[in-house]
């Protein structure tokens, strides 16, 4: 969503403070230096000094931009936020949404969901489960290589072996 | 025979107890390995998390309740048992003493110089210039202990340091080599401060680079300049993945003396001497701190400090916690002399230095030495996670010789003393736990080295000029015990080990230089001496005057090859020239030694910087690293260069 754009010397100490992680795909384009603005984007130009602000800036920005999903659940209909979504599952071959304490049937296939959301911090982490990187509580190495997701909802979503050396490399463990 | 009987009739006897503690420990091995995996994912998850725009809390539990639960159980049962298990009880005597404020530093430091130079006769030293003591000590290169050196070397980097930049060369396929880029420190120079990097290393994909700055550099050469100018720590960390970018810098207040890397942590001790004569003094101004980018200084406070009891009191040593992964920082200060030894190995840190005990005499009374002995005092400090805590102090008899008097192991350590004439061995534990082994030895003639290695303490000295090494055997927990005399000394002050039961050491003849191993056998009864001289027929070695660069010197322990810089001479028709080349020769397991073989660098290789030459060895290719280029060779042939890389 967002790209960082700073001299070198400052460049890495920016992107730990505001948090962005570059992509391919940016609409954004965040600046201390009018040389590096984009025409043909959306460019946000401040001082360094004011990277506090632009923080809460690019937070109710990340917070718009946040990809909506629907769900369907024996009440209706609801456009879910993806920041909600803990994870999503196959079982039965449909789609569900796990929330905190809710689940939404999508009418999506998994790749697509995956597809929808990848550039909001969601992981593949086996055939059948696509995960909320920030809804992680905790990681519990298990046996055979394997490790235990524990999300915050208590729920526990297994990696499998084969997604295994993504899900480390991503993550950097 | 009878052992073996009596064992199996006890476990014959007590078949349910073992089973119960065996499982138990099964049970406690286990889980301990399944909590300390868990825990470093989860905390590089939380670092990987830190970067990432969550737009909710990031509340982060760390263990569970059960698990924890479910390791403190066997924990309390094991602790229970050491508990009330019969032993030799040890008592400890604390020498750190607690600063209560500014003033009690002070107040310190004039009671310990008031009774020090209360008679200047012929036993008391002279009291020392602070603009000399300032000299002396900002003269001196850091130690680089463990993990830091000049070279560092990543995955697909090899990175160099000299005076002023840092130099990353990429190791390509086939032993080929680019320079990709000089960090060059150079655009800071400026009256005001100067950065002089002096080790580096790499984790987890960041470069950290540990140098020094002078600030407040007043005009002039007056030596009072001396008291005015500021030595500061600095810490530059940059960014390997993401094209050497700055990352972070942090600062300390000091002059750096040691510094080392456990693998998680970097660990720094610096120094800052208080000149409370000069007028100018304020303890203030000399508080210890720390800094990370620019947010502000962290001060430690007075009442954190502590003074090494019966130590010169001159000093504010620092020792330094940094893990440049998650920015945890954390320091120690003690008060204490300016002359100490520092030994870093893992997560320990030592400070050792003399101290003195005054006879106790009336106001009014005067004694030609006020000193009644003078002892050696060891205060550990140990790095804990993320934080430093200081361990403990402990006093040995005699005085320590800094330089050579102090060897550190996996599990324990030796310090030789003098006392009264006499030389004492010293084994402490790591952990200064148990009761000191020390073993008095005959100071015959002068000492003159000190190695340890795989539990034997070999100490070399010269009677009438001759050389006679001794070994002493200091595994046995009962006591130190002599192993045997050797009418020759193969040691010198670059002694490497070879092996479990052998060191090589280099020598410089007259004309030449040699090497010699020594290999013992497993009883220590027939001893294997090798001597070779090193040196090609042709060449000529130009031959200094100080001693062999130990950090020079690198041993191959997979291929047993010896491998050193040297300059040669070669004579082109009437005159002599001067090449740089690296020497590489073989130890046999018996000990024997090939005869070298030759690597000539580029003429271009010649350096006056201060670290001489680094290898670095990976999969078939050996790179030899010098201030200013690298070649590739062979790993264990150097006829040929592969390639030669020269940093503009």
């Amino acid at each position: 969503m967002f790209k960082l754009k700073a001299p070198r010397g400052i460049r890495a100490r920016l992107r730990k403070k505001l948090k962005i992680v570059d992509s391919k795909r940016y609409d954004y384009v965040v600046t201390t230096d009018k040389e590096y603005v984009e025409e043909d984007k959306i460019n946000i130009v401040f001082r360094e000094e004011d990277a506090k602000k632009v923080n809460r800036i690019l937070n109710a920005i990340a917070k718009g931009e946040d990809v909506y999903i629907t769900g369907h659940n024996p009440r209706g209909m609801k456009h879910i936020e993806s920041r909600r979504i803990h994870y999503f599952v196959v079982e039965q071959e449909e789609v569900y949404a796990i929330l905190r304490d809710a689940k939404f049937r999508v009418r999506h296939k998994l790749y697509e969901v995956e597809e929808m959301l990848q550039d909001k911090y969601f992981i593949r982490v086996s055939k059948y489960a696509l995960v909320n990187i920030n809804k992680i509580e905790y990681i519990k190495p298990a046996f055979n290589s394997k490790l235990l997701l524990i999300m915050k909802n208590g729920d526990q979503v297994e990696v499998n072996r084969r997604y295994y050396k993504t899900f480390k490399k991503t993550l950097d463990l | 025979m009878n052992v073996f009987i009596q064992l199996a009739e006890f476990i014959y006897n007590n078949l349910m107890t073992i089973s119960f503690f065996l499982a138990l420990f099964v049970f406690f091995v286990f889980h301990v390995k399944q909590l300390v995996q868990a825990a470093m994912i989860n905390q590089k998850l939380n670092v990987k998390k830190k970067f990432m725009r969550s737009l909710e809390g990031m509340n982060f539990r760390k263990l569970f309740t059960k698990r924890v639960a479910v390791l403190v159980l066997p924990l309390l049962i094991l602790g229970g048992i050491f508990l009330f298990y019969p032993r030799d009880s040890v008592t400890f005597d604390d020498y750190l003493n607690k600063i209560t404020s500014k003033e009690d530093v002070v107040a310190r430091y004039e009671n310990f110089n008031q009774r020090f130079y209360s008679h200047h006769f012929q036993d008391v030293p002279e009291r020392q210039d602070d603009v000399d003591i300032l000299k002396s000590l900002r003269s001196k290169t850091p130690s680089l202990h463990e993990n830091v050196d000049t070279v560092a070397c990543h995955e697909d980097y090899i990175f160099s340091i000299d005076e002023t930049n840092v130099h990353i060369t990429y190791k390509q396929h086939e032993g080929n080599l680019t320079h990709v880029d000089s960090l060059s420190f150079e655009e800071e120079t400026s009256p005001i401060e100067i950065f002089h990097p002096y080790g580096l290393y790499v984790d987890y994909n960041k470069l950290v680079v540990i140098g020094q700055v002078k600030e407040n550099i007043p005009d002039g050469s007056r030596d009072s300049a001396y008291l005015e100018e500021n030595f500061r720590t600095v810490v530059k960390v940059f960014d390997v993945g993401d094209g050497f970018e700055p990352l972070d810098t942090y600062r300390m207040d000091g002059v750096l003396t040691d510094v080392s890397f456990n693998g998680t942590n970097l660990m720094m001790s610096t120094t800052r001497y208080l000149p409370f004569d000069y007028e100018s003094f304020d303890l203030d101004d000399y508080r210890p701190w720390s800094q990370m980018n620019d947010e502000d200084r962290y001060y430690n406070r007075y009442t954190s400090m502590r003074y090494v009891e019966r130590v010169k009191p001159n000093s504010l040593v620092s020792f330094h916690t940094l893990n440049v992964r998650t920015d945890n920082h954390d320091f120690e200060t003690l008060l204490t002399d300016y002359r100490h030894k520092v030994a870093m190995k893992d997560n320990d840190i030592y400070s050792i230095a003399n101290s003195y005990t005054f006879y106790e005499i009336s106001d009014g009374v005067s004694l030609p030495n006020p000193v009644r002995s003078t002892d050696t005092t060891i205060t550990q400090l140990n790095v804990i996670g993320n934080r430093l805590y200081r361990h403990r102090a402990r006093r040995l008899e005699g005085t320590v010789n800094l330089d050579v008097g102090v060897s550190i192991a996996q599990r324990d350590f030796v310090i030789l003393t003098l006392s009264d004439g006499h030389q004492i061995i010293n084994k402490l534990d790591r952990k200064m736990m148990q009761p000191v082994q020390s073993k008095t030895v005959e100071k015959e003639g002068s000492f003159r080295h000190m190695y340890y290695h795989n539990g034997l303490v070999y100490l070399s000295r010269f009677v009438e000029n001759s050389p006679y090494m001794n070994v002493y055997d200091v595994r046995d927990d009962d006591g130190i015990v002599h192993k045997t005399t050797h009418e020759s000394s193969p040691l010198t002050s670059c002694t490497v080990p070879v092996g479990d039961r052998g060191f090589l050491s280099f020598n410089r003849g007259p004309s030449t230089l040699h090497a010699i191993s020594y290999i013992s056998s497993e009883d220590n009864d027939i001893d294997f001496v090798h001597m070779r001289v090193i040196a090609p027929l042709d060449y000529h070695f130009r031959l200094e005057e100080r001693p062999i660069d130990c950090r020079n010197v690198h041993y191959d322990s997979e291929n047993r090859i010896f491998s050193f810089p040297i300059y040669v001479s070669a004579r082109r028709q009437y005159n002599f020239e001067e090449l740089p080349a690296v020497l590489m020769f073989n130890v046999s397991e018996g000990g024997s030694l090939s005869s070298p073989d030759v690597l000539h660098m580029p003429l271009s290789f010649i350096s006056d910087n201060p670290f001489g030459y680094r290898t670095h060895t990976d999969g078939d290719y050996r790179y030899h690293i010098t201030p200013n280029g690298i070649v590739s060779t062979e790993r264990t042939d150097v006829s040929e260069t592969i390639d030669e890389v020269l940093f503009p």
